[in-house]
């Protein structure tokens, strides 16, 4: 996945810092665009284009669930893979995401060898 | 032709005197008078002096003689007057064969005969007649001894005969009626009241059979003794007077006890043919039944007439407030004190007068319809807590009554009224609105900070998530910083990562927890087998390194929360495959089966619904069942974390699931043996 432009949508400024990190190490080419709240990740997306969403759920003003609810309703946006990425992971949550149409649902990892590998992976099949 | 010698013999002014005296003797063969010999001279003196009715046949060919006083035995065209001389062969033709052999006695033996009341018909009045007579043949001897004559005393007793005739006839008669009347009937004679005759019917009355006959009545019957008809039997037979026994209470003995019953009787004097008194004929006709059912009747309508005034004593000292209002415009016919008090009117102005004209405040308040429905169906009306606004004492209330309205049928069942009874409950129902009231704030409240509580729980668990998930991700990148280090460096970065991965469990149980508590989830049906072959999955791992063994049974489709479910079995399981016994292959059974009807109505479970018991059991080390109270509580453990990992929510989180679908779980262990966790569940949803 060379040269892939991916969007994360988190409002955790360490899980940022931490995500892009593991990223670079991982493929260099990839860009990241990040956004720490999905009004303005929505305002973006209506004037570029992007491969792939990383995006958290529990999030000020408007929450993950809510966003993906509204790019899955909007014709030129609803096409983009969404990947959950979220401290908290439960059935219903779960449920939920998947049948708003998330593509998979990850737990944020407690270790940074986790994540790079988790990311891998992500990077891998996206 | 007549011998000058005096022939005193047959002096006498009588018919048959003088007609003896003209009768020429010597045309037959005994001659002229005047050589008869002494004896018959004295006999025919006799004969024609006496009054007595006398006949005589003299000499071998029986000619005959006879007085005045025989003469109407012979009729008036008969014998007479051609009897006189004639020889007793040519004048007894038609009865010769009965008097002949009785002569042929007198004269041979010299024996007299004597007949009673003998059948001799005799030719006279122009035929043959039946004649009785009572009669003697005497020989009659001359002077050598030998029988010359035989001297005929006789009297005619065809009328005695006949009236006896007519006696023993009517007798027979009374026998007869008797016998074959259709009541019992009986004829006592004498004082002593002899039972002469007695017909079946009688004797069924007494049970006893014909040998009574010939006894008197106090032996025939010996209860009799000191009960009053033996004296009334004499009562009637010295007097005459007939006796009515109406529905008399007799006393008989009846397969060895006296028994009661009611009996008709007459009492009739029995007369003989001179209208003297020799018997008593009875009567009698049981009707003992009758008597009795009319008793009962009597009784019955005395206890009506007694309930009746009972009934009305019973409302008027009733604790209750209570009524009777009778016929269709419902008159308050009686009413007592609380009921009166009730309508807050006084006593004299509502008392007889119908009950919305006197109480006016209560119509149009839907009570009209209600009474006149119990009135024309005689369906009792019930209800509980109805307001009926009254004016009382002058100001308008709303009062709460529990009432009930009930037909009142007369004694014929024909319903003549409705029966009120009310409770007044205003001040119970004002302080249970009120307590009603109190409540919904309470519980409004109540649910709102639940609500922020649950909101709270959730929030704070996840947020917390976040630092410790960072504290876990730094120390680890900073252990990774530093490289290799030394024994405690590395021991207090593994402490760090243990306590930082237990502050993970711990919270991530409680926001599972306070989920539970989060607005409701939909029920489906759920296969609840598939469920677990799926929990089961997910401890793979686990099963494998202690070669547990699972042995699940068949389980039921239930309308279920499937993530609950999956949390409960998954719990369950993770107790079992956690808390064994060292050196033991854990083995769990699960077993399901449907609760019967009645076990379900035992554990008083809503019985509409059909219910399961699934049991869980392991061999694990179990616990003691002192602290089955605590099992199940949050945060409470029975081990310490050094034995047994734990943040004492799992069995706290079941208890919620299986309260959630309105079932019961319990547990149960022999300790070091192993536990059973029992889940009732019901099949469908129910209720709210």
């Amino acid at each position: 996945m060379k040269n892939k432009r991916l969007l994360l949508i988190d409002d955790d400024e360490d899980d940022q810092e931490l995500f892009i990190d593991a990223l670079q190490g991982i493929d260099p080419s990839i860009s990241c665009k990040v956004f720490d709240n999905a009004l303005d990740a929505l305002d973006d997306l209506d004037r570029n284009a992007y491969d792939l969403i990383v995006l958290d759920l529990n999030m000020p003003l408007m929450n993950g669930s809510q966003f993906l609810e509204k790019i899955k309703s909007d014709e030129h946006m609803r096409d983009i893979p969404v990947i959950i990425f979220s401290t908290t992971s439960n059935r219903f949550m779960l449920d939920q995401t998947a049948a708003l149409g998330a593509r998979a649902y990850y737990t944020k990892p407690s270790s940074y060898n986790d994540l790079i590998s988790l990311l891998s992976n992500i990077v891998k099949t996206a | 032709m007549i011998s000058d010698q005096p022939l005193y013999f047959l002096e006498g002014d009588g018919e048959m005197a003088s007609l003896t005296r003209a009768f020429d003797w010597t045309s037959t063969s005994i001659g002229d008078p005047v050589h008869w010999p002494e004896s018959l001279r004295n006999t025919l003196a006799m004969i024609l002096q006496s009054r007595f009715p006398m006949f005589l046949w003299w000499g071998d060919d029986m000619i005959q003689f006879y007085n005045d006083a025989y003469r109407p035995s012979l009729g008036n065209e008969g014998k007479h007057p051609r009897a006189l001389g004639q020889k007793a062969v040519d004048c007894w033709p038609e009865i010769w064969h009965i008097i002949y052999p009785q002569i042929h006695q007198v004269r041979n033996m010299g024996k007299a005969t004597w007949n009673e009341d003998l059948l001799v018909p005799i030719y006279r009045n122009g035929k043959i007649e039946d004649v009785y007579w009572t009669f003697g043949y005497s020989p009659i001897r001359i002077d050598t001894g030998e029988i010359k004559g035989v001297l005929v005393v006789c009297t005619e007793t065809t009328e005695k005969v006949r009236a006896l005739q007519k006696i023993t006839a009517s007798e027979y008669n009374i026998r007869n009626l008797i016998l074959q009347s259709p009541v019992a009937m009986a004829l006592f004679r004498g004082m002593d009241m002899v039972v002469e005759i007695i017909n079946d019917k009688f004797l069924t009355l007494w049970g006893k059979d014909q040998s009574v006959v010939g006894k008197p009545l106090i032996q025939a019957l010996p209860e009799m003794e000191g009960q009053p008809y033996p004296q009334i039997m004499k009562d009637v037979y010295t007097t005459g007077k007939t006796y009515y026994g109406n529905e008399a209470e007799v006393y008989l003995q009846h397969e060895g006890a006296l028994r009661q019953g009611f009996y008709n009787f007459i009492n009739e004097a029995y007369r003989d043919e001179n209208g003297a008194v020799t018997g008593i004929i009875v009567v009698a006709n049981e009707v003992t039944e009758e008597v009795q059912s009319r008793r009962k009747i009597e009784q019955m309508l005395d206890d009506l007439a007694a309930s009746e005034a009972n009934f009305r004593n019973l409302i008027l000292k009733a604790p209750v407030a209570m009524c009777l209002l009778t016929g269709p415009d419902h008159v308050i016919e009686v009413a007592n004190e609380k009921i009166v008090e009730l309508w807050g009117k006084p006593y004299e102005t509502v008392m007889n007068r119908p009950v919305f004209e006197a109480i006016p405040d209560a119509r149009g308040q839907g009570l009209e319809a209600l009474l006149a429905n119990v009135y024309n169906t005689g369906e009792t009306f019930e209800t509980t807590e109805h307001p009926v606004a009254l004016i009382r004492n002058g100001i308008m209330e709303t009062v709460y009554q529990n009432f009930v309205y009930q037909a009142y049928r007369d004694p014929g069942g024909e319903i003549a009224g409705v029966i009120a009874i009310t409770l007044d409950v205003t001040p119970q129902v004002i302080a249970r609105h009120r307590i009603e009231e109190v409540v919904a704030d309470r519980t409004a409240e109540l649910q709102r900070s639940n609500a922020e509580l649950a909101q709270f729980a959730y929030i704070a668990s996840h947020d917390l998530q976040e630092p410790v998930r960072k504290v876990m991700t730094y120390s680890l990148m900073l252990q990774d910083q530093l490289g290799r280090l030394d024994g405690r460096a590395a021991g207090y970065f593994d402490k760090i990562t243990k306590a930082t991965s237990r502050m993970q469990s711990l919270i991530r149980d409680v926001l599972t927890y306070s989920e539970l508590s989060k607005a409701e989830q939909k029920l489906v049906a759920t296969d609840l087998g598939k469920i677990f072959s799926e929990t089961i999955g997910d401890f793979e791992l686990v099963i494998a390194q202690k070669q547990a063994s699972i042995d699940v049974g068949p389980l039921p489709v239930i309308d279920c929360i499937p993530l609950q479910m999956s949390q409960l079995f998954g719990n369950l399981i993770s107790n079992a495959l956690k808390y064994t016994r060292t050196g033991v292959p854990p083995v769990i059974t699960v077993r399901c089966e449907p609760l019967s009807f009645a076990e379900a109505a035992s554990k008083d479970l809503h019985t509409k619904v059909n219910w399961y018991r699934i049991v869980i059991a392991d061999n694990g080390i179990g616990f003691d069942p002192a602290h089955t109270g605590q099992l199940f509580k949050i945060f409470q453990r029975l081990h310490s974390r050094k034995e047994f990992e734990g943040t004492g929510i799992g069995l706290a989180l079941c208890r919620r699931i299986v309260e959630n679908h309105k079932g019961t779980i319990e547990a149960d262990s022999t300790p070091g043996t192993g536990s059973t966790f029992t889940i009732i569940l019901p099949q469908e949803r129910f209720g709210q």
